[in-house]
């Protein structure tokens, strides 16, 4: 339901850099703007980071967030995942285009000095709330009759006593909606409270700015259990809920659940498809959660706990982080993690051509962990491992997982952008590892088609210097376990029934993502057909984890069960895995951890 | 308190704005109690002349999707402190959580169906059956009779007794196979009621027409006489009269978010027109026809950005269906931090 997320690189680096849509908007009024005329400052107490200017759009962008501890900026909670990004989209793109449709000649005048606009986004700790409070403005002079009309409109809401939309104002109407979506808050808000949820005021006399909240990161919530108010709001505030009942069909918002004992009725008449996946039952000394290190240390222990369930108990997890020379990033942030002995969880960061690693010792040295049983996990700059790993993960696909990646990608920036705390770099490690393990599958004809396209040949993903052969995208995928069938083992444009079951039971995955269009061909046409063909389905899955997820790009679809099957958009999906260099296994899985039956 | 002095405090019902309570969430239990089920429960027992009785109201709201919790009166105004304790005790515990009757019969009403009185009797001779109720014509387009069980002190009943399709039809459509939880789980919870009463009557409560049947709530009233045909009219009379207008209230809400959700999705949709549409991609297509003249094609840089545009738009027209469909909404968050 709500997914953490990096606001630097997930939210603001994909669109500080959409050119076309900064430029677009800015054109009419000023033929001659380009994007790199813009620079965002982010705020959170004194420490800032800025992105936007000219080197943002010609030069590294590993090196210009390695130039800065873009850690600073705290993770944020997105409700909807992927998807609810566009709820910050929707109050940037419209406070970017009032910006410089309405103040054409001071923002002329900035640029005719030869400065940037610069937009500042001040993110500031609501204390003892589970909200992070956002203030918006940019340097540009404003008229305060602008800020007065703004107000007017959040005032007065977006439809009459009649219900007919009122016809002005739709930026802001639109800001407000985004704002209204990021808090959680009950659609009627944006109407009867909008200048709550939006708060805009002149600051410093002339700038306008607008203020709203956000969610912080939701991490776990513990039902069964009681605690005084001045202990809950504490952990409200780092992301830790406590309610001793739960209200019928509640939609867990947080990526773990504690429940005293998961078997017990209580909880069992509870829809699975509400709970996370990761959910466990054990007894909790609330108050020593108090401690911010104690409930860290829970929640690495939870982490530990559901990957020892994948890999049977007994194993290792080898996790092994390739950069491709000292000066990466990833390199210089997890060369000094220190993790107990005791570990289920190693970790070697190596670097070819340093402490004698090359591509065979490489290549020895994983054969022998896989033959100690142990489960390898394998992260890897520009793909150099390929030629020491694949054969072994053909051979061994339950004990190897090998993920390819390049510079200033999705997967880059998770490895590279850490927190500066140990606990919880401990706890982001154990969180990629278990996202590693788990087995991903997605049914749906437009990924195949991209893939494996029925009129031409395979995608194939280049790795290294490009003078080596590709690797299948798909193949790829498999590597990191994520399965999509290929056009001639499940053909996707006319799905059948017995063959989608035959490879689902082939493959047995932990999580299968299946589009609703595939489902409505299949005849499964209303909920209770499609509830019927999940609980068949789940049987040929791995007994470990199971989770049934449905998706689509045209909301949701009258054939999902209401509040009994989870949904995520279609876009999600697609952008996590089709693309070489948007391709990551965390966040397609945190995608899908987050997603919970729906109401529509 | 008197018949016109309930009557007047519940007139004040009329003035209250119910929609703007129910969203506010933090005080509708207390306001219910103290405005709403209290002098209600009253003034339905004087009125039906069961003054040694209990009643519990549950009134279903509609924006909050689930009844709002309301205590066991006695005539007096004051709580049946033994019953409540084991009503919000082990039986909300034990039973509720697996079957809740009230609510099974609120969906059947919703579901178009015709309401029926339940009555719950303490006998020792088991027994299930349906009777055809004398209404006046005005209730009896609605609830056509009552399905009467009787049940020993245990509440075990042998379920190769004859069971009336009326009930069958009503379990089942509520939900897939759950008689067992109604005849292991629910029975055996409403006989321990027994221990105050000999007879618990569950009339339905509902408004609006045929069509369009809005279920507002059930009263269960604890007596140790047999309600009467008469007095339950009464009471569907009384709690009809005084809870129609709050439902009337929400139903004018729940169309007014379902009209601000088409709104939104208007100016999502007009916005998404305007700026990425009428400025970006116009734009963008004048740049490509541009090349085109020229015979140019786009260089790598000019993909890529091109490319981020698309996928920008097709998540935003992604979201925009999804929130046509679905408002991601967590009230209780901003509830716990007030």
């Amino acid at each position: 339901m709500v997914r953490t997320v990096n606001f630097v690189t997930d939210i603001m680096l994909p669109f500080v850099l959409n050119r076309k849509l900064i430029e677009g908007l800015a054109i009419s009024e000023i033929p001659s703007f380009k994007a790199d005329q813009v620079k965002w400052v982010l705020q959170y107490n004194t420490d800032k980071v800025e992105i936007g200017g000219n080197e943002w759009f010609t030069g590294n962008i590993d090196n210009l967030l390695n130039t800065q501890n873009i850690s600073v900026i705290p993770l944020i909670g997105i409700p909807g995942g992927f998807l609810g990004f566009q709820a910050w989209y929707l109050i940037l793109e419209n406070f970017w285009r009032n910006l410089i449709k309405h103040n054409v000649g001071n923002v002329t005048s900035i640029l005719k000095k030869g400065k940037v606009i610069v937009i500042h986004l001040e993110i500031t700790d609501k204390q003892n709330s589970p909200f992070w409070t956002i203030k918006l403005w940019s340097d540009v002079e404003i008229d305060e009759k602008a800020c007065k009309k703004i107000n007017e409109i959040l005032e007065t809401g977006i439809i009459d006593a009649e219900g007919k939309l009122i016809p002005e104002g739709w930026g802001t109407k639109e800001m407000l909606v985004g704002a209204c979506y990021l808090k959680g808050l009950p659609i009627m808000h944006a109407n009867e409270r909008g200048d709550q949820v939006l708060r805009c005021y002149m600051r410093d006399d002339k700038y306008l700015c607008y203020e709203f909240d956000v969610m912080k990161p939701m991490e776990l919530l513990i039902v069964g259990y009681e605690a005084e108010e001045n202990l809950q709001k504490n952990l409200r505030s780092r992301g830790i809920y406590i309610m001793h009942h739960v209200p019928q069909d509640f939609i867990v918002p947080t990526e773990y659940l504690i429940m005293p004992d998961i078997a017990h009725e209580e909880w069992t008449s509870w829809n699975d498809s509400l709970k996370p996946i990761k959910r466990f039952s054990r007894s909790l000394n609330i108050s020593e959660l108090k401690d911010n290190n104690k409930s860290l240390e829970l929640l690495i222990q939870l982490e530990s706990e559901f990957a020892q369930n994948l890999i049977d108990g007994k194993n290792t997890l080898c996790f092994i982080l390739h950069p491709a020379n000292l000066g990466d990033p990833e390199y210089q942030v997890w060369k000094g993690l220190k993790i107990d002995s005791n570990s289920k969880l190693q970790l070697f960061v190596i670097v070819f051509g340093i402490r004698g690693w090359n591509l065979q010792n490489l290549q020895k040295f994983v054969q022998e962990k896989i033959q100690q049983q142990n489960v390898c996990i394998l992260f890897d700059r520009h793909g150099e491992c390929k030629n020491a790993v694949i054969e072994i993960a053909k051979a061994h696909s339950d004990k190897l997982f090998w993920e390819p990646y390049g510079g200033s990608t999705q997967t880059s920036f998770t490895l590279s952008h850490v927190p500066n705390d140990d606990r919880k770099k401990l706890l982001l490690l154990w969180r990629i590892a278990n996202a590693a393990l788990l087995k991903v599958a997605i049914l749906d004809e437009r990924l195949q088609q991209i893939l494996d396209p029925t009129d031409r040949e395979e995608v194939e993903w280049k790795y290294g210097n490009g003078s080596e052969p590709g690797i299948s995208a798909i193949e790829c995928l498999r590597f990191m376990r994520v399965f999509i069938p290929r056009t001639d083992e499940l053909n996707l444009e006319n799905p059948e029934e017995d063959k989608i079951h035959q490879w689902i039971c082939a493959n047995r995955p932990h999580i299968l993502s299946i589009h609703a269009g595939i489902l409505d061909k299949i005849g499964k046409k209303t909920p209770d057909d499609v509830l019927k063909w999940t609980s068949s389905m789940v049987e040929c899955m791995d007994s470990k984890v199971k989770r049934i997820i449905i998706h689509s790009g045209r909301g949701i679809p009258t054939n999902v069960p209401e509040l009994k099957v989870p949904f995520v958009g279609y876009s999600a999906i697609e952008h996590y895995t089709v693309s070489r260099d948007l391709k990551s296994k965390y966040a397609l899985v945190q995608e899908l951890l987050s997603a919970r039956g729906v109401k529509r | 308190m008197t018949r016109l002095e309930l009557e007047d405090e519940l007139s004040g019902l009329l003035e209250q704005d119910w929609a703007k309570l129910f969203h506010a969430r933090s005080d509708i239990e207390q306001i219910f109690e103290k405005k709403v089920y209290k002098p209600l429960a009253q003034l339905i027992l004087q009125q039906i002349n069961h003054t040694d009785s209990v009643c519990y109201i549950a009134y279903f709201s509609k924006i909050l999707n689930e009844r709002v919790k309301g205590h066991y009166y006695c005539a007096d105004g004051n709580v049946h402190d033994e019953i409540d304790s084991y009503g919000w005790g082990d039986f909300f515990k034990n039973v509720i959580i697996h079957f809740n009757l009230t609510e099974a019969l609120s969906y059947y009403i919703e579901q178009q169906k015709k309401a029926y009185v339940f009555v719950f009797e303490r006998s020792e001779n088991p027994e299930i059956r349906w009777e055809t109720l004398q209404l006046n014509p005005f209730w009896i387009k609605i609830c056509e009779g009552m399905i009467k069980i009787a049940l020993p002190h245990n509440g075990k009943i042998d379920t190769s007794l004859a069971i009336p399709d009326q009930l069958n039809n009503l379990l089942k459509a509520y939900k897939q196979d759950i008689s067992n939880l109604f005849f292991d789980i629910y029975l055996p919870g409403i006989a321990k009621f027994f221990k105050w009463c000999n007879y618990l009557t569950f009339v339905p409560i509902w408004s609006g027409v045929k069509l369009r049947p809005l279920s507002i709530g059930i009263i269960i009233v604890f007596t140790n006489q047999y309600l009467s045909p008469e007095e339950i009219e009464k009471c569907m009379e009384i709690a009809s009269k005084y809870l129609s207008p709050i439902r009337f209230d929400e139903e004018i809400e729940i169309q007014r978010r379902f009209s601000l959700r088409s709104a939104v999705a208007a100016i999502m949709a007009r916005n998404m027109s305007h700026n990425p549409g009428s400025h970006g991609l116009a734009y963008l297509i004048a740049e490509i026809e541009e090349k085109i003249r020229r015979g140019q094609s786009l260089n790598v840089g000019e993909e890529k950005d091109l490319k981020n545009f698309l996928e920008y738009a097709k998540a935003r027209m992604d979201f925009v269906a999804e929130v046509t469909t679905y408002w991601r909404e967590m009230p209780w968050l901003e509830q716990l931090t007030l």
